[in-house]
């Protein structure tokens, strides 16, 4: 029901409003997406969301990644709504967003009874729409340690930026006597490395949305364009490829869906993430080669869709952890945890590495 | 070292010391893929100007009667430094070649020099919207008139057509009949004659190289057929020869490679061997890219070695883009040589095995080849 609502919701966008997509921001498809509550699905209603579950969102954002929808769902409702609605904080209407853990650190300056905040940040996807934007500071009195502020963009200048595929990845620029702003509490506020590891599933989450449509696209087209006479759907040659495609599109999304319903249940599960956005980084850049590969030059051009999508995986494959970062910090917990830890983790046992 | 020996160490010092002034003169800015997007009318005209262009033609049609040593050692200095030689490289390439082989007298007189000066640019229109692995299929069609031929139909990807003086097209002279292979010509068309309309398409990289190209009635005189008409297949394979076991198809990402390996962010173990992996594959690459230069000169069959160099070589390319990206996690907007050429190659590397013949259309060529 919610998977066919949104779909039909992007679909009717999609087919008046592409060249937003390329762009990377469209005010007027967020405005439609919120009017029906769906950028704040699985935050409490209790704290201004939709309500709904993790399962609910994960709808939501692959559908929007199936249309290259240029909208911050996953920083509005899976990061920043989550984390300020699990702080106890309102959260407030309009795009939110999150600034990437690896953004250079501002400092934080003591001030009185508050603190300002001093510095740039950069990569921040979508600052120049957002409400609201939770950065990564030094926790104070706590060396070490880190907790996110919330800060409004109306104090700071932006410089605007992009990642290869057009989407808004901006700098914000604080002014140098800083902006106040006030941590999240901490107790059962977000810890920043399940920060982290939100960010890491919706992207892989956005990706598979998108390896869909990339599958799709591309079987669609081998089956109309013909050359020697016949559809280059009956080339051994492309056939070898397209399913080599689906193989590794499946085989992103099994795990993924997987990360779903484990994070649903438990949601400290930590590896089954890493293992759905590193098998997501595969999947992209087997779709991005054959995706072109077999759509020929056609595909190359702006004036076909396939580049929407093929720009975003190359630019998501690396954002929110490459697919090599991951694997290198899997692995390292795995060879920590010995051949028990390794199949309990598989088998969806109990998940012994991550207590390391 | 022997004279030949030592006319090519010379011959690349005084490259490298151009580019090195052309560098610090600002005159352009390394980039990958320079030899498809670097498009410089200027520069070209200054490489005409050293003797660099037209190289190994013959001295009466303004080339430098050099050897196809010397011409590749400039080729490769230029692609290695990412130098802009878009605008000139279809005709030192392709053009000036295919009209030695089969040109007129008067074709060579006429157009020769303009070309190894840098003066005259020609775009190759192959390619059609339903024609691409299957050039044979072109339905571009030319019909006699009292003077030459009528030409219609409507070639696309046809790079820098907009900014080139000539399209070298493919067309159909006569019903195919039972040889798919017969009845095709080539011919050069003035890009500013009536009825040819151009129109740039963008690409994914955001710049607008390659080109759709309309042909509405184009009077084209009959002595600008190149070869026999009816024998366009013929140059056409030729020409591929020379199109596809080029530098240019294992140095596009050249200026990313050697950016990575001296930049200021030593590689980690993983990228080390990588980096090693590659430029061994490099190296024997350039080794088999000269074999085949030596066959083309001596005018030996090298349909297979060619398709071979470009199968081999635009694979590797792609994999030198991913070796960069997992060695330097790219920022979003960060600055620097390396960030900003990590992104154009990305950008651009769906290209590399589709252009100047699919890759699986050349593993085709290599298997029948083999007598497969
Ligand atoms: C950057 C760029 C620049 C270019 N510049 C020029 C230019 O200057 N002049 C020009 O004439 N052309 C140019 N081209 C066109 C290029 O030569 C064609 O893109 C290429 O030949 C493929 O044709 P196509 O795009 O129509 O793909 P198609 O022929 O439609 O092929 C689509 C897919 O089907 C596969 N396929 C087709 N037939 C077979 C088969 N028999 N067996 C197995 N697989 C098959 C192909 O390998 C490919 O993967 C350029 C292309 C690019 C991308």
């Amino acid at each position: 029901m919610l998977r066919s609502t949104v779909s039909a919701m992007l679909e009717a966008w999609a087919g008046s409003a592409r060249d937003e997509a390329a762009q990377g921001w469209s005010a007027g498809l967020w405005r439609l997406l919120e009017e029906s509550g769906l950028t704040l699905v699985s935050v409490p209603e209790s704290a201004g969301g939709s309500g709904g579950d993790l399962r609910d969102l994960a709808t939501v954002v692959q559908a929007c990644g199936y249309r290259a929808a240029p909208v911050p769902l996953v920083e509005t409702a899976l990061l920043a709504g989550w984390g300020l609605a699990s702080a106890g904080i309102a959260v407030p209407p309009g795009p939110l967003t999150v600034a990437p853990p690896a953004a250079v650190s501002p400092a934080l300056v003591p001030d009185g009874p508050g603190q300002r905040l001093v510095g740039r940040v950069c990569g921040v996807p979508w600052a120049r729409a957002a409400r609201r934007i939770l950065v990564l500071a030094a926790a104070p009195g706590q060396p070490g340690r880190t907790v996110h502020m919330v800060i409004d963009p109306h104090d700071c200048e932006i410089e605007p930026g992009t990642n290869l595929a057009g989407e808004p990845r901006d700098t914000l620029v604080l002014p140098p006597r800083g902006v106040y702003c006030r941590p999240l509490p901490a107790g059962d506020g977000p810890d920043p490395s399940r920060m982290t590891l939100r960010g890491a599933l919706g992207r892989a989450l956005l990706m598979v949305g998108s390896l869909h449509r990339v599958l799709d696209l591309t079987v669609r087209y081998a089956g109309e364009r013909e050359q020697f006479g016949r559809p280059i759907s009956r080339f051994q040659a492309v056939q070898q490829q397209i399913a080599a495609l689906a193989g590794a599109v499946e085989q992103a999304r099994a795990i993924t869906d997987l990360a779903v319903e484990t994070l649903q249940q438990d949601d400290r599960a930590v590896e089954v993430v890493m293992a759905a956005k590193i098998c997501a980084g595969h999947a992209a850049s087997v779709a991005i080669a054959v995706g072109h590969q077999v759509h020929g030059a056609i595909g190359f051009t702006t004036e076909h869709e396939l580049h929407l999508h093929t720009r975003r995986l190359m630019s998501w494959r690396d954002e929110d952890g490459s697919e090599s970062e991951w694997a290198a910090e899997l692995g390292a917990r795995i060879a920590g945890a010995g051949p028990d830890g390794l199949w309990d983790l598989l088998t969806g046992g109990t998940s012994p590495v991550a207590a390391r | 070292m022997t004279t030949a020996e030592s006319t090519i160490v010379a011959l690349r010092a005084e490259v490298r010391r151009f580019l090195a002034e052309e560098l610090a003169a600002g005159s352009f800015r390394p980039s990958c893929d320079s030899w498809v997007r670097g498009h410089s009318p200027d520069f070209s005209r200054k490489l005409g100007d050293r003797g660099w262009l037209g190289m190994t033609w013959p001295r009466a049609y303004g080339g430098g009667a050099r050897s196809a040593r010397e011409r590749f050692t400039v080729l490769e200095e230029l692609l290695a430094a990412g130098a802009p030689v878009a605008a000139h490289w279809i005709a030192d390439r392709q053009t000036g070649p295919l009209l030695l082989r089969v040109g007129t007298e008067r074709q060579k007189r006429t157009l020769l020099p303009g070309l190894a000066r840098g003066r005259l640019f020609v775009a190759a229109g192959m390619s059609e919207p339903d024609s691409g692995s299957d050039l044979a299929s072109v339905r571009t069609r030319a019909v006699r008139t009292a003077t030459g031929w009528r030409v219609s139909g409507r070639k696309v990807w046809t790079s820098h057509a907009h900014k080139s003086h000539y399209l070298l097209a493919l067309v159909r002279t006569a019903p195919s009949g039972g040889d798919r292979h017969a009845g095709l010509s080539q011919m050069l068309i003035e890009l500013d004659s009536p009825g040819v309309h151009v129109r740039p398409i963008e690409v994914m990289t955001g710049e607008a190289h390659f080109t759709e190209v309309t042909l509405d009635d184009v009077d084209v005189p009959a002595d600008m057929v190149v070869g026999a008409v009816g024998d366009g297949w013929r140059g056409v394979m030729s020409e591929l020869a020379h199109e596809r076991s080029g530098p240019e198809r294992y140095l596009s990402t050249f200026p990313l490679f050697a950016e990575l390996v001296s930049g200021p962010s030593a590689p980690g173990a993983t990228a080390l061997a990588d980096i090693g992996s590659a430029a061994a594959r490099l190296w024997a690459l350039r080794a088999l890219s000269l074999r085949v230069q030596d066959l083309l000169e001596r005018r030996s069959p090298t349909d297979t070695a060619a398709a071979l160099v470009k199968d081999l070589g635009t694979r590797l390319e792609g994999e030198i883009v991913d070796i960069a990206r997992r060695a330097c996690r790219p920022g979003p907007a960060g600055g620097g040589p390396l960030p900003t050429l990590l992104r154009e190659a990305q950008l651009a590397a769906p290209s590399f095995t589709l252009r100047g013949g699919t890759n699986e259309i050349l593993r085709g060529v290599v298997a029948r080849g083999l007598g497969a």
